[in-house]
């Protein structure tokens, strides 16, 4: 896990399997002025993400890996975690759709289609939880 | 032996998510490349023009590759599973 901020800003936290997709990710959201915290998925996610209480987070859903359904379901489950918000992104958006019909489960989030469009992640974000 | 439709199901959908997030990659990191360039001193106005226009392109065939990906029928029924 990489933690790129110095300064109390609204924190993101970015998980996914991808470190090309993290590294996008930590530039894009650090020249905004926010903190960002990056890490792939590990059996620990979910403690790590209560213990630093991010402002919001970004979950890349991977086909045919559970591993980002069932933190979700775990972030939804735990009082500690619950109210924090997540943009989750896909490459199935008719995946993203049935998962954002099950908010009681999942979470309410903002959900995203990939490819990426930049300006609309840095727009939900800012939707969520404001700017840096 | 013919295939197993589920296996095979299982892999078109698997290759769609994998060309879509490769390209995700291409198309994110040359956004970021857009944004930085605009933020960027020093280029003559002919220099700016060139590397925006070449990012541009990128992103094009990117989009286009894209929604070739999606409209594939064999990577369409993929999706149509999930």
């Amino acid at each position: 896990m990489e933690d790129h901020g110095q300064q109390p800003r609204k924190h993101v936290f970015a998980i996914n399997t991808s470190p090309e997709f993290l590294n996008i990710v930590r530039e894009l959201f650090q020249e905004e002025g926010y903190n960002v915290t990056t890490t792939n998925f590990a059996p620990n996610s979910f403690q790590q993400i209560e213990a630093l209480q991010p402002d919001a987070l970004i979950i890349d859903i991977a086909i045919g890996q559970e591993a980002g359904w069932e933190l979700l379901e775990q972030l939804s489950a735990d009082a500690d975690t619950a109210g924090i918000p997540a943009l989750v992104l896909s490459t199935d958006a008719r995946l993203l759709a049935r998962a954002e019909a099950q908010a009681s489960r999942y979470g309410k989030h903002r959900y995203l289609a990939k490819p990426l469009d930049l300006d609309a992640m840095l727009a939900a974000i800012r939707e969520m939880i404001g700017t840096p | 032996m013919p295939p197993d439709p589920d296996e095979a199901a299982s892999d078109a959908h698997q290759l769609r998510h994998d060309l879509l997030s490769s390209l995700a990659i291409v198309s994110g990191q040359t956004q970021l490349l857009q944004r930085q360039l605009r933020r960027m001193d020093g280029f003559s106005d002919g220099d700016r023009q060139r590397l925006e226009t070449g990012l541009e392109v990128i992103l094009t065939a990117a989009r286009a590759l894209g929604t070739r990906i999606e409209d594939l029928p064999g990577l369409r029924d993929a999706r149509d599973e999930t």
